[in-house]
């Protein structure tokens, strides 16, 4: 089983890169 | 797989820009973010001997996930229920070939398919890779290449296209 501290870690690869492709995306817009 | 999935929601996002990136990505991910939670909970079971992801991975959750997408995104037209259902259906043939197990028709089948690659993709390649990393990378090449491509189209310039492409590269790089 999974514990929480593999699970936030996890999570940290996945939302960590989205929100910087998102940020990336929202500054070209300015 | 892991950076694939960023680059098909990049790809995605080119073809349909009214869905906004974060979503895509999340429906991009979204069994594997069911996974952890499911896994976390002790519902879905992640020991190589009793591997069970059905809820989260098997062909009919997946289907599911996409139909539920889909319907969610209908009142903004069919372009954006199509890339939002899209999106997390990208998550069946990217996982199907080299899954740590064959994906189950549906939650506890106890029958499914795909994983049909995994023992040539754990097999040495070219500079210390695998097969299964090289799959990978050609499939991130792709989509990445559509995202750089299309993004002006869609009123993001090339540079920016450029930055976020070898974010998505990198994980490849670093994760893969």
């Amino acid at each position: 089983m999974m514990t929480w501290h593999d699970v936030v870690a996890q999570l940290l690869l996945v939302v960590l890169p989205a929100a910087i492709l998102a940020l990336i995306e929202a500054g070209a817009r300015r | 797989m892991f950076a694939a999935h960023f680059a098909a929601g990049l790809a995605i996002r080119t073809a349909e820009p009214r869905v906004g990136i974060g979503p895509l990505l999340a429906l991009a991910f979204l069994p594997d973010l069911l996974w952890l939670g499911l896994s976390a909970a002790g519902i879905e079971l992640v020991a190589p001997a009793v591997w069970f992801d059905g809820w989260s991975h098997s062909v009919a959750s997946i289907l599911v996930l996409a139909a539920l997408a889909a319907a969610s995104w209908s009142r903004r037209g069919a372009g954006p229920a199509a890339a939002a259902g899209g999106a997390v259906l990208s998550h069946l043939p990217l996982d199907l070939p080299i899954h740590p197990a064959p994906l189950e028709w549906w939650p506890h089948a106890g029958a499914g398919v795909g994983a049909f690659a995994r023992g040539w993709a754990g097999t040495a390649a070219a500079l210390g890779k695998t097969n299964g990393w090289w799959t990978e990378a050609a499939v991130v090449a792709a989509g990445l290449a559509a995202y750089v491509l299309g993004a002006r189209r869609i009123g993001i310039p090339l540079a920016s296209a450029g930055a976020g492409a070898i974010l998505v590269a990198s994980l490849q790089l670093a994760f893969g």
